[in-house]
């Protein structure tokens, strides 16, 4: 007791450093990162609205055509589709080929490929090809004249290959053609 | 009484401390709300602000996604269909009025490439005036003439004629065929080393002024000029000053500027990583070329890089261009005080944007001639692989192989001399298989201004010597003598334009492909 009454400033002096220390540890510091940790989430709150803000206002301007260019976008695929037929089947070709013969008085020895798929696009929808082999004769003027409708012709439809003999003498060409005719299968999603 | 001091000062301090500590506890307290309240209430302001506009980029976004889609859909599909009717039917019309009564066509091979036709003709003569009309064909361009034979046996190559003034027609011909550049250089890539060698010998360039040594300016200028205008020779001297520095270190280029204190530490820097290899990109090497220039040619260093120069032939080098000859003959032209005359100057921003674009129809004409005649002609990298029929040009020990990293290597050359010297000096870059005295004398050709005129004395080379040497000796089958006929395969390459009218006229227009929102504002 009379060393408490001898040193009672330090005892004093301890008492209070140690009441600074526990204000500091119970009051401040919890709050102080309660604090920062709001701060911190507001802030960042803030950020991301402002820039949510400037995205929106910039496309504001164009967001009420967005669902006319959407129409428009499914409209025009559609258009595009609408050029190919639906599908080859041999009979079709066989008949076409029949066609060609008949058009140009051209020999004709036909053999239909299977049908094959070119590409695929992004809504399943498959542009598909069949090949058609020709062995060919005929004059000069008529292959031309047959090259002639297959590029007027409506149909999507190309000569891919051909290795063809000429002889000037009797004006006979005569050879391999193949030639392709395109089609899609359809899936809409 | 010092015990007493202490005491108190340490209660004093402990006060203190126990004050601060309560400040900090109860004090900010208010700023803190305060700053959490105005942050919330601007978060709330921003919320109202932005409720009229919510959403909008996010259905911009699925707008252009689809847009994507749709875009990438379309162009599958048209990569996809393939219609030649068009383009056989233009080329066979434009082949039937074009060729020349006495030629007839014996053999058409189609591909997804292009036309392959086999021609024969009465005579040489015909089969000459067969390839001119093929040049000016609107629907097809020629790619390659190969199988040229006659009669029945197949062309030799080392067969010569001269004198023989077969080609008057084709030379008159000629004189209107703009195409004839291109065809030059294409038959100079298949030439054969003893051929050059004559070339060499008739018609290589010739210096109306001797290289002199000892004066500094006309160095200065001659290399100057040298590295701003040729890149291979810049190439080249990378590899040069490496060689120098590994080989004569201590009295290298390399050292000479390591050691000179007036040269600033970047720059020094700069050329310590060429010479020890440490950069090797060729972006950075030729970012570099600016300050190199301003060392190489300092009073003190100019012997030494001539030397190094004059002696580069003799170091092994992946790029294989004579560095010394090209030196001396940009030097013989400095002398001859024409150094500037002719040269082609060109506006930077078109060149660059064609440069960067890859867009040839926008940029200034003469980049494009040039850099699709020069830099980007199958010639340069390689020539035609798809000709089976073509000289193996590896073993032609008269045609060093090109780097397959040329073409890179030119496209970052123009770009780094675009950017740098502000105006780009188009001296002709030849390909490197032509030796340097034919790239010389076309060189100063192409600089003349000239483009539509060959040098006479090269054109009759071309004409009155390497191409007749190309059909067959005339011994037993003289020009146009029945019974006897000559054939060559030619190949026609499409238009890819025909294609599109054609599927356009199917219904398939490539051009009713929408627009994005953004190119329709």
């Amino acid at each position: 007791m009379s060393t408490i009454k001898q040193h009672w400033k330090l005892f004093l002096s301890l008492f209070l450093l140690l009441l600074g220390i526990l204000l500091f540890c119970i009051f401040y510091l919890p709050d102080q990162i309660s604090y920062q940790q709001k701060k911190k989430q507001l802030t960042n709150s803030v950020t991301s609205l402002q820039d949510l803000l400037t995205e929106n206002k910039k496309y504001s301007d164009i967001r009420p055509l967005l669902a006319d260019e959407l129409a428009a976008i499914e409209a025009s695929r559609e258009d595009l589709y609408k050029q190919f037929p639906a599908g080859l089947s041999e009979e079709v070709l066989n008949t076409y080929v029949q066609q060609l013969e008949q058009l140009f008085g051209t020999e004709m020895n036909v053999s239909v490929g299977d049908l094959e798929t070119v590409t695929t696009l992004s809504d399943g929808t498959s542009v598909n090809s069949r090949t058609l082999t020709i062995n060919y004769k005929s004059s000069y003027a008529d292959f031309k004249n047959m090259l002639n409708y297959l590029s007027t012709d409506s149909r999507v439809i190309s000569v891919q290959t051909t290795d063809l003999d000429y002889d000037k003498a009797t004006d006979i060409v005569k050879g391999t053609v193949t030639i392709v005719l395109y089609s899609l299968n359809i899936e809409k999603q | 009484m010092k015990k007493y001091i202490l005491t108190n000062v340490l209660l004093i301090a402990s006060v203190i401390v126990l004050i601060v500590c309560a400040f900090l506890a109860f004090g900010p307290r208010s700023s803190w709300k305060q700053t959490i309240a105005d942050l919330q209430k601007q978060e709330q302001s921003l919320r109202t602000q932005g409720a009229p506009y919510e959403g909008a980029a996010d259905e911009y976004k699925n707008y252009s996604s689809k847009y994507k889609i749709y875009s990438k859909d379309w162009d599958d599909l048209f990569r996809s269909i393939r219609t030649y009717n068009d383009n056989l039917t233009l080329i066979l019309g434009e082949l039937d009025t074009h060729l020349p009564n006495a030629s007839s066509i014996t053999k058409i091979d189609m591909t997804a490439d292009g036309l392959t036709i086999k021609v024969s003709g009465e005579s040489k003569e015909v089969l000459a005036h067969v390839i001119m009309s093929l040049q000016n064909l609107k629907y097809a361009s020629l790619k390659s003439i190969s199988d040229i034979t006659g009669g029945t046996g197949k062309v030799s190559h080392t067969t010569r004629t001269s004198g023989e003034d077969i080609f008057a027609t084709l030379q008159n011909e000629l004189k209107q065929d703009r195409s004839r550049e291109e065809h030059l250089f294409a038959e100079l890539a298949t030439c054969g080393a003893a051929e050059m060698n004559a070339l060499i010998q008739k018609y290589g360039y010739q210096h109306t002024a001797a290289p002199t040594t000892g004066k500094f300016t006309q160095q200065k200028a001659a290399i100057i000029r040298m590295f701003s205008s040729n890149p291979f020779a810049t190439k080249k001297f990378f590899e040069v000053v490496k060689y120098d520095y590994e080989n004569n270190k201590a009295n290298s280029l390399g050292q000479m500027i390591i050691d000179d204190d007036r040269i600033t530490l970047e720059v020094k820097t700069k050329f310590k990583q060429i010479y020890t290899g440490e950069v090797t990109d060729t972006n950075t090497l030729l970012s570099y070329m600016f300050d190199i220039l301003s060392v190489i040619t300092q009073k003190d260093k100019i012997d030494t890089t001539i030397r190094i120069i004059q002696n580069s032939n003799s170091i092994p080098s992946a790029t294989n261009t004579n560095l010394a000859q090209w030196y001396n003959y940009y030097l013989a032209k400095t002398i001859e005080g024409n150094a500037n005359d002719t040269l082609v100057y060109l506006n930077k921003t078109a060149c660059a944007q064609a440069l960067i674009n890859n867009n040839w129809d926008t940029g200034h004409t003469r980049v494009n001639e040039i850099l699709l005649k020069y830099l980007y002609n199958p010639a340069v990298s390689g020539g035609d692989s798809e000709n089976p029929n073509a000289p193996d040009q590896s073993t032609d020990s008269g045609k060093p192989d090109t780097s397959p990293s040329d073409d890179l290597f030119l496209s970052r050359y123009w770009t780094w001399a675009l950017e740098k010297l502000g105006i780009a000096k188009l001296d002709l870059p030849i390909p490197e298989y032509i030796p340097i005295e034919i790239q010389i004398a076309l060189t100063d050709w192409g600089k003349s201004g000239r483009k539509n005129e060959l040098p006479q004395e090269v054109y009759n080379w071309f004409y009155h010597d390497y191409l007749p040497s190309k059909f067959p000796d005339n011994s037993g089958a003289s020009t146009g003598k029945e019974g006897t006929r000559y054939y060559m395969t030619c190949k026609l390459i499409y238009r890819e334009d025909v294609i599109l009218q054609e599927l356009a006229r199917k219904g398939l227009n490539y051009t009713n492909k929408l627009e994005k929102l953004e190119g329709k504002k």
